[in-house]
């Protein structure tokens, strides 16, 4: 994300943050997305890193829940990103760029919500697995552990083996503790699922 | 969020292929329109026009014509600017489109000369099978043509795109049939002329909701 503007207003070297305001900001932008569209990567991503502040406050001031704004965020940049090619060059880039975070904010928020009515994911975690005094995981969970899915895994591993939290597991893994939370519980349901059908 | 952002925008940026952009929408449009005129023209060649020319003796006949033909075109416009984020107009523009659509219906009880002089749905439907038919296939390939253009756009509102590429296709199948069929009874023109259009828009609706939005699951 661009810096905050530099109190030191003689500094050459403070970048300038993108003024959503200004016309000549999107007529770069709209510029830039013409070499998106040719595959320069670089254009792409000088243009996401001076439209993530946008659109970031653009999904914030309209997302109730502040706990789904990283979610909601990258559903809109991932969309976005299949969406490039809609953008006809010559055109205003504003009306295309909002038509699509808006619909693709609205489209996340339903997800959300009907995750929310299937899946509860729990406030209060399981017990972290403690090792045993000679250090050695129960082989039986170690196993079941190895048949999840990486994402759930490795959730599971972070939270009970490592025993950090949610907030210091949760940037570990660069996501938000919503999502972690969703892996977390999905691993432990189908950890039960593993341990359960081993059983005679 | 820093540290978020910038994973997020690498993952994106490694992804990144050319995109080349979508045919611009006037173009998109002219060009159905051309390949509209031309498969109407053909199919009216092979039917032949109604040789009495009932319609167009009628007052008002060259304008129902017209009310199908601006239909048409306007329906196709509406589902391409549907499908590309930022051309959506707002709801004055769709109250204008849906108002004509109402108009093509309403015509020709209203203001065609026909008439109605004993409606019977059903026996209207079977008797007016063979027009029924003939505007189903003659939609067919311009609903195709259009449907796949509007695949390779980004629509965030399938069904509607879907709705109103049929609505145009099939208008334009009733246009060509209308200027070849000699009864003008309103009650045939319901039955055997306007209830393909409104059946198949359903059905392009219904379709569309799903083929319009696949580009949304393609990584």
């Amino acid at each position: 994300m661009p810096l905050a503007p530099s109190k030191n207003k003689n500094s050459s070297q403070t970048p300038k943050s993108p003024d959503p305001w200004d016309k000549d900001q999107w007529v770069s932008w709209e510029v830039l997305m013409v070499k998106i569209q040719a595959g320069d990567p670089e254009s792409y991503r000088q243009f996401l890193d001076e439209i993530g502040p946008v659109l970031f406050n653009f999904v914030r001031r309209r997302v109730f829940n502040q706990e789904l704004v990283p979610d909601v965020y990258q559903e809109v940049l991932l969309t976005l990103h299949k969406a490039r090619h809609s953008y006809e060059p010559g055109r205003p880039l504003g009306p295309w760029l909002f038509t699509v975070a808006r619909n693709s904010m609205l489209d996340a928020m339903k997800k959300n919500r009907r995750f929310a009515e299937r899946e509860v994911p729990t406030e209060t975690l399981p017990e972290i697995i403690r090792e045993n005094e000679d250090s050695s995981l129960n082989d039986e969970i170690h196993l079941a552990l190895q048949g999840l899915p990486e994402d759930n895994r490795v959730a599971v591993e972070l939270l009970k083996i490592k025993g950090l939290s949610l907030e210091e597991a949760s940037k570990q893994l660069g996501i938000s503790v919503g999502a972690l939370k969703v892996r977390a519980h999905r691993g432990y349901r189908e950890l039960r699922r593993i341990l359960t059908e081993k059983k005679p | 969020m820093t540290r978020f952002h910038d994973n997020l925008v690498g993952k994106i940026v490694t992804d990144s292929k050319p995109a080349p952009p979508v045919t611009p929408a006037l173009t998109q449009w002219g060009l159905w329109l051309l390949s509209a005129m031309v498969i109407s023209g053909v199919a009216l060649g092979m039917m032949g026009m109604d040789p009495g020319g009932s319609l167009m003796a009628l007052p008002r006949g060259s304008l129902y014509i017209g009310l199908l033909f601006a239909g048409a075109g306007l329906a196709a416009w509406e589902a391409i600017s549907s499908s590309l984020p930022g051309r959506e107009k707002g709801m004055i523009r769709k109250g204008i489109s849906l108002f004509l659509l109402v108009s093509v219906y309403a015509f020709p009880f209203f203001l065609l000369n026909g008439g109605c002089h004993s409606f019977d749905p059903w026996k209207e439907f079977v008797e007016g099978w063979a027009c029924f038919r003939a505007i189903s296939l003659l939609g067919l390939v311009p609903w195709v043509l259009l449907g796949w253009w509007l695949s390779k756009n980004a629509s965030f509102h399938p069904f509607w795109s879907g709705a109103w590429s049929g609505a145009s296709a099939f208008l334009l199948g009733s246009l060509t049939v209308q200027l070849h069929c000699p009864n003008l009874e309103a009650g045939h023109l319901w039955m055997a002329h306007l209830l393909p259009v409104a059946f198949f828009t359903l059905a392009a609706g219904w379709l569309g909701a799903a083929w319009f939005s696949r580009w949304r699951k393609k990584d």
